[in-house]
């Protein structure tokens, strides 16, 4: 490594240095703890249909352009638990926490789940 | 370099080389977590703009992504446009070090990092998922060791290359 790093000018090394500093520093910022004050938003067509605090359980039961969904939300995660459409793919993606910043999508229903906002 | 033809010749056998390690990386290597990957084809921007010049690099840059993506069948595909967006602000930023005379180590990790934050800003605007972008911090860490690696590569390269310089 030292003999690689020879070939770059101090103020280099110093810039690429601060650069995996910032880096790092991004990624303790996103991988903090962080569960209350979070707001999870149904979208349908694009717009928020319905919004649910991941922190209470409750059952979400509505109607997309396919069929019928029912989403569970449990101890701050949620999933698509039962849905009428033909690939079942939101089913299979599973529990969703606040860490995952990807949305559940189901296409057929046109229906998003995903966080809408932090309230830090 | 005196003679045209010994240029055009040149700017060919890198091009080549550049589609040919771009491939070879996506079939052999391919990509790590976060999508990382090690960007050999670089190796062959970074010697272009040393041994002949902005221009034939944007040229070999170019036609690394779109023969790339036509040997791969897959052109103004997605992933086209993705890797587009790498390649232009990578060149962008490799034009811009290179005329700050920094070191080619350091150019290289530029590029490299310049490499993924193209491709990401393509992404958010592709998909228009603002929240891609959280995955950058990770894509610039992978990309500091990638670019030194690539960085080295070339400088090995082009000291074995320049004694055969003016032979032409």
């Amino acid at each position: 490594m030292s003999v690689i790093l020879k070939g770059m000018k101090r103020t280099e090394r110093v810039i690429v240095a601060l650069l995996v500093l910032l880096c790092a520093a991004g990624i303790l910022f996103l991988r903090r703890p962080r569960t209350s004050g979070v707001t999870v938003g149904i979208y349908y067509h694009d717009e928020v249909y319905l919004t649910f605090d991941p922190e209470k359980d409750r059952v979400i039961e509505l109607d997309g352009d396919y069929g019928h969904m029912i989403i569970e939300v449990k101890d701050g995660s949620w999933r698509v638990r039962e849905v009428e459409c033909p690939n079942h793919i939101c089913e299979k993606m599973g529990w969703k926490t606040v860490e995952d910043l990807d949305p559940i999508t189901c296409v057929p229903n046109d229906i998003v789940i995903m966080v809408v906002n932090d309230a830090e | 370099m005196r003679s045209d033809t010994g240029r055009f010749v040149r700017l060919g056998l890198l091009a080549a080389m550049a589609v040919a390690l771009n491939l070879v990386e996506s079939m052999y290597i391919g990509s790590f977590a976060y999508g990382i990957r090690i960007g050999l084809a670089n190796i062959m921007a970074l010697i272009t703009i040393r041994m002949l010049g902005v221009r034939e690099m944007i040229i070999v840059n170019l036609m690394r992504v779109v023969i790339g993506s036509l040997l791969r069948g897959m052109i103004f595909g997605t992933t086209f446009w993705i890797s587009l967006g790498g390649v232009a602000l990578s060149s962008l930023s490799l034009i811009l070090t290179t005329g700050l005379k920094s070191s080619l180590l350091f150019s290289s990790v530029v590029s490299s990092v310049c490499h993924s934050i193209g491709q990401v800003l393509v992404v958010v605007f592709l998909y228009h998922q603002p929240a891609m972008a959280a995955v950058l911090p990770y894509l610039l860490l992978g990309s500091v060791p990638v670019g030194l690696l690539t960085g080295y590569a070339a400088q090995r390269a082009l000291k074995l290359v320049r004694p055969l310089e003016n032979r032409s």
